[in-house]
């Protein structure tokens, strides 16, 4: 036993050092072990975590708005509802601009590409098995593409290669093949959608709804009702104005949406626009826009012409026109035949370089003309009117008293003012006049009096109350004010020559609201072209109230006015304005356009004088001097405004009232004398006011009449009756009756087998036919009514 | 020596023997460490609440799922519940046990990655092979670099161990296991799977590390990551390398500027990245509330895996996913405490190795959905499906909780 402690001790005596050594080790490996782990702790406990608490601080608290409303987009959809356009209607109701529902197509790329995918899988499959017994090969992805590309190239009128190029964007929902297409192609590509050669509905092609607007009478009143742009957005003209009101409020459903399945949607209802009601009237319109073309035409005037007609007793505008016009379906496009030919002149001359489908020149006058053609010269455009003006002078002074119908004017031709002197249009003078006389005749010398008599400041003060210094006020765009010297820096000379209107502008629409005012009974009305607003369901929104801005002159100058005027038309310088049975007055206008030499010439007209319900300023810009009328309003603005309101008057249902003088231009109906007897028929005919009747053939009875039963004719026509005589088959020949005085002309129309109604000018003093409807040598069957405008063609300027 | 002795001394040795054991068996009887397991057993059970929230959009709309909007919970809890009850068994157990299993472990873990890459034998999904299962049928697969991790961790804390100051030295501290580290970091990146290679780096590098080789290697591997991360930021370097290896470059490019891309690129390599942005960013400070995600449906991809903390974050807010994080950020501090604290080094390395694992997987994880780094697979501990990874977590758990039995009683106490 000792001896094994004895070795044990040994043993144990031996190991000390060891042992030390290894717990010493050991205890240094523990604190490596434990500082290290202690470093890692703090590490990954820590540190770690303080970096990914500031990256999350970050996301979720500085950026959480953003990154919010991406996720609102990609998870709500929202799908616009259109609300329907308002239309627009004249005073009749008749539709000038309407919205129909159409359709826009889109493409979502990337459902088709996942049913191409499926379709082409399905394929591989069938390749792989086999087909069974009378199966046929399903389409491939390519082949469904192709079909679609094809139909849909087909349908809208695309080239392939654009929907190729769509199909690519795979990551797209929503691709616009085509905006605005009409119903029927839209229900093609329904119908293509559901039945088509694949056997089931064709995915990622869908169909929108979408509005197109009409203006089923293309040019009429463009000017004024404007157009829209690209995206259904009023651009010009009262779509532009009244935007808001005929838009409506889109509606719109809020899909929340995942990408598989769709969750809740929430809508917000469409509300339709509101229509509009116009004071236009769109027959108005049309005479008044077919006589500006015509004038333009006959007198070969190179800058348009403009016409307002309105009613003096509201200011609501029955019609209002501007020339060069466009047409309303197709507003790009240059309309008017002689904008044409600059635009075909101007591509001529520059052809287009290489790489470019058309010249710089010529898409730089592209761009001019298509601003010609959009203006509206009625309201847009001022110019210095002349002597249409002296209505306004005319009351200025009858209102102050400097002068009275009583009052004499002596005129030598021309007048001193200041230091310079002012020619009257007769070279030779109009010698002693009394104001009826001065104003028929359109003196200047005499109106330079009238004007200095007033003196600057009462002259300037009726400019203002007439409202010509600032804007009308009326619901058409780019409406502008005139302009006129400053009232301190209006010298004598200025005011000599503003009173007979010159050295100042005006726009058309400024001078006609002016002069209702002196012949409404002093009245200063806002000029409107919008009656009434009505919401979808036709109830009244909003209706326009026609309330006088001021009086400017009294009643009783007025009525004197409207007297001294219609003694211009009845026997002054607008004797070309007269219409048969009506009562008309005006003034005629000519007036310098700077020192260019060029005019513009004017005419303004109301009727009936005594109790005017319509009146009527035309204007016609640079008129050419090679058409053998001498130019002046009165030459040639009159006429057509006598033939514009020869139409109008009875259209408003004011009938006329023949005096002994117009007994030749009375008219009647024809009555159906067809199986009378000769006397029967010339009873009948003579109850019905013809006089005049020749009988053809010798038969019994009347077995034809010419011109038929139910015709409106001049009475002092003559009727043929053909008694069992065939109608003669043969064609007149019209003969040329301008120059001719009312008498020949009617002789030599008869005689000719036709029956001439006339219309302008009567009496017979220097009055001469100076058109007729149908051209001379034209053939036309026996018994046409040939309409010849009388007039005078006098040879100074009024 | 006689008869007598002999027997004497045999009874000594057995008496010896015996006592160890019992000694053992005392220590391994103490007390597990009570704040870990609540601190695991809690981010568990928020992790379970909210994979079911974010995984029934999809699993209702999935075929395989046979439209069951429980599916994934229901797969979860049950591997859960298999975990636990693995998680208690491991924690009975004494750990040292576990060093006669090391080497084998590391020879059956190398084994079957090489297992895995064979054609024919590992299951590929998305171009990676990466899943091993009985041929024939979707039941006990498995991702071999999962087990790769348990057995590194096992061996390195055995064989570091073992080494103590030998470990300063090159030859026998170094190169021995930075070899096997090597090797089964690069078998793994031949699936591939760079995630699976970067942590098991990460948790052989921490062990070793901690395990006390030379500070020079430290500071060598510092630098190196801190260099890397600055060429990858700063510069292209990183970017163009990778194009020229033909790797996934343009996830650089998308980590930089996510959305900059054109339409193409972000339904296209940015979508996930956008998706996760989008979806953490709008939970705002409290979030959209609980199961009221709008981006799980179906936006975002991966919402009940690897980026089901950007439902977290959507659904809780920043609040919400703070507090989870400071739970996870105090697990793994108790964790590393613990290693501090075991009763050899051993125990320390073991418990180093796993809490390393769940602390770089958390954090790689959060990152990438953040996008504070580059995007890349790695699942959230106690969070992401995936019922093989979990059960091995909670055996994980366990061996911690096993050596955390063996912690002498606080001095005094």
């Amino acid at each position: 036993m000792a001896q094994q402690r004895t070795a044990k001790e040994q043993k144990a005596a031996s190991k000390p050092q060891k042992a030390k050594r290894t717990v010493d080790s050991a205890r240094r490996a523990k604190l490596v072990i434990q500082r290290r782990t202690l470093a890692l702790l703090l590490v990954f406990g820590a540190a770690t975590f303080l970096a990914l608490f500031a990256k999350a601080y970050d996301l979720t608290i500085n950026q959480n708005e953003e990154l919010e409303a991406r996720a609102s987009r990609q998870q709500t959809q929202s799908t616009t509802i259109s609300a329907s356009r308002g239309s627009i209607y004249d005073r009749n109701g008749v539709v000038l601009a309407r919205s129909a529902t159409a359709d826009t197509v889109f493409l979502d790329p990337n459902v088709l590409q996942k049913r191409a995918d499926e379709l082409e899988l399905e394929c591989a499959k069938k390749r792989t098995e086999g087909l069974a017994e009378g199966e046929t090969m399903p389409m491939s992805g390519q082949q469904y593409k192709d079909l679609i590309a094809s139909t849909m190239a087909e349908l809208l009128g695309l080239e392939e290669e654009d929907i190729y190029e769509k199909m690519e964007k795979t990551w797209s929902r929503y691709e616009i093949l085509k905006k605005r297409v009409e119903k029927d192609v839209g229900d093609q590509i329904r119908e293509f959608i559901t039945t088509n050669a694949t056997g089931e509905s064709i995915k990622g092609i869908h169909l929108a709804s979408d509005a197109k607007r009409y203006y089923p009478y293309s040019t009429l009143a463009a000017h004024v009702i404007g157009f829209l742009d690209g995206d259904n957005h009023g651009a010009y003209g009262l779509e532009a104005l009244y935007e808001e009101e005929l838009e409506g409020s889109t509606g719109l459903v809020v899909t929340t949406k995942d990408v598989n399945m769709f969750q809740y949607e929430q809508y917000y209802d469409a509300e339709d626009g509101n229509s509009l009601q116009l004071t236009l009237d769109s027959n108005i319109q049309n005479y008044l826009e077919r006589g500006l073309a015509d004038m333009i035409s006959k007198f070969g005037a190179t800058n348009g012409a403009a016409g307002v007609v309105m009613d003096p007793r509201s200011g609501a505008i029955l019609a209002i026109a501007s020339n060069p016009t466009y047409d309303i379906n197709d507003h790009p496009a240059i309309y008017d035949s002689q904008l044409q030919a600059q635009l075909a002149q101007v591509e001529a001359e520059n052809p287009a370089g290489p790489g470019e489908t058309r010249s710089n020149e010529y898409l730089k006058k592209l761009e001019e003309l298509q601003y010609k053609q959009w203006r509206n010269k009625a309201t847009n455009d001022t110019y210095e009117p002349g002597s249409t003006f002296k209505i306004l002078t005319l009351s200025m002074a009858l209102e102050e008293g400097t002068v009275n119908p009583n009052s004499t004017f002596d005129c030598s031709g021309s007048i001193q003012v200041s230091d310079a002197r002012i020619g009257c249009s007769k070279k030779g003078g109009h010698g002693h006049q009394v104001l009826k006389q001065a104003v028929a005749n359109s003196c200047n010398p005499a109106f330079i009096n009238i004007g200095l008599g007033l003196g600057v400041d009462t002259f300037y003060d009726y400019v203002e109350a007439f409202g010509l210094k600032e804007k009308t006020g009326v619901d058409l765009q780019g409406d502008v004010g005139g302009i006129f010297a400053a009232r301190d820096k209006l010298i004598t000379l200025d005011l000599a020559c503003y009173a007979f209107g010159q050295n100042f502008n005006v726009t058309p629409l400024q001078l006609i609201t002016a002069q209702a005012a002196c012949i409404n009974g002093g009245y200063l009305y806002t000029p409107y072209v919008v009656e009434k607003q009505l919401d979808s369901d036709g109830n009244v929104v909003k209706q326009h109230d026609a309330v006088p801005v001021r009086q400017v002159i009294s009643e009783e100058t007025s009525a004197t006015v409207r007297e001294l005027l219609e003694f211009v038309v009845s026997d002054g310088t607008g004797r070309n304005g007269q219409v048969a049975g009506y009562r008309i007055g005006g003034k005629t206008g000519t007036a310098d356009k700077g020192k260019t030499g060029d005019v513009i010439v004017s005419f303004l007209c109301f009727a009936p004088a005594d109790d005017p319900q319509v009146i009527m300023l035309l204007t016609l810009d640079t008129p050419s001097r090679d058409t053998g009328t001498y130019v002046s309003g009165g030459n040639m603005v009159a006429p057509t405004a006598s033939a514009i309101m020869a139409d109008i008057l009875p259209y408003l249902g004011i009938m006329p009232q023949y005096g002994e003088e117009d007994a030749s231009s009375a008219e009647a109906t024809v009555p159906y004398v067809v199986g009378c007897t000769k006397e029967e028929a010339a009873a009948k005919l003579q109850e019905y006011g013809f006089d005049a009747y020749r009988t053809v053939g010798d038969g019994e009875t009347v077995t034809d009449q010419t011109p038929l039963g139910g015709a409106i004719v001049p009475t002092s026509a003559e009727i043929i009756l053909y008694m069992g005589v065939e109608k003669s088959s043969e064609l007149c020949k019209v003969p040329n009756v301008v120059g001719l005085s009312a008498a020949d002309a009617n002789k030599a129309l008869a005689d000719a087998g036709l029956i001439m109604r006339s219309t302008g000018a009567s009496g017979t003093d220097g009055i001469k036919a100076m058109s007729q409807s149908i051209a001379p040598e034209t053939e036309t069957e026996a018994g046409t009514v040939v309409t010849v405008q009388m007039g005078q063609t006098s040879n100074h300027a009024d | 020596m006689t008869r007598d002795e002999y027997r004497q001394m045999k009874k000594q040795k057995e008496r010896e023997r015996r006592r160890k054991e019992r000694e053992a068996w005392e220590a391994a009887r103490g007390p597990m460490d009570l704040p870990f397991l609540l601190l695991a057993m809690l981010l568990l059970t928020i992790g379970i609440i909210m994979l079911l929230s974010a995984s029934f959009p999809s699993a209702q709309a999935s075929k395989d799922c046979r439209y069951d909007a429980l599916y994934f919970f229901k797969r979860q809890a049950g591997f859960a519940g298999l975990g636990i009850f693995a998680m208690f068994w491991v924690s009975k157990i004494n750990y040292h046990r576990f060093e006669g299993l090391a080497r084998l472990g590391i020879i059956v873990s190398i084994a079957l990655l090489v297992l895995v890459l064979i054609p024919g034998v590992g299951i590929t999904r998305n171009h990676a092979t990466r899943w091993l299962g009985i041929p024939g049928t979707d039941a006990g697969q498995f991702q071999p670099s999962e087990v790769a991790k348990l057995g590194l961790i096992v061996y390195f804390s055995q064989s570091i161990s073992k080494k103590r100051e030998k470990m300063r030295s090159f030859k026998e501290g170094f190169l021995p296991h930075i070899i096997i580290l090597a090797v089964i970091a690069l078998l793994t990146l031949r699936e591939p799977h760079f995630s699976g290679a970067l942590l098991l780096a990460g948790i052989g590098a921490a062990i070793m590390v901690v395990g006390g080789i030379h500070w020079g290697w430290i500071a060598a591997g510092v630098t190196g990551l801190a260099s890397a991360s600055y060429l990858l930021t700063f510069t292209d370097v990183v970017e163009n390398l990778m194009k020229a290896i033909d790797y996934n470059a343009a996830r650089i490019g998308v980590w930089k500027d996510p959305f900059g891309g054109d339409l193409a690129t972000q339904q296209g390599e940015a979508y996930q990245v956008i998706q996760s942005l989008i979806t953490v960013g709008s939970g705002g400070l409290l979030g959209v509330g609980l199961g009221k995600s709008r981006q799980k449906f179906m936006y975002l991809p991966e919402e009940h895996n690897d980026f089901i903390f950007a439902v977290v974050f959507e659904e809780l807010g920043l609040v919400g996913a703070t507090l989870i994080m400071i739970l996870f950020a105090m697990l793994i501090m108790r964790g590393f405490w613990l290693a501090i604290h075991a009763r050899d080094r051993f125990g320390s390395l073991l418990i180093v190795g796993v809490t390393t694992q769940i602390a770089l997987q958390t954090f790689l994880n959060i990152a990438v959905v953040t996008n504070l780094i580059p995007a890349t697979g790695i699942a959230l501990p106690f969070f992401s499906y995936g019922g093989t990874a979990l059960a091995i977590q909670l055996v994980e758990v366990g061996v911690v909780l096993s050596v955390s039995r063996q912690i002498p009683a606080p001095k005094g106490g």
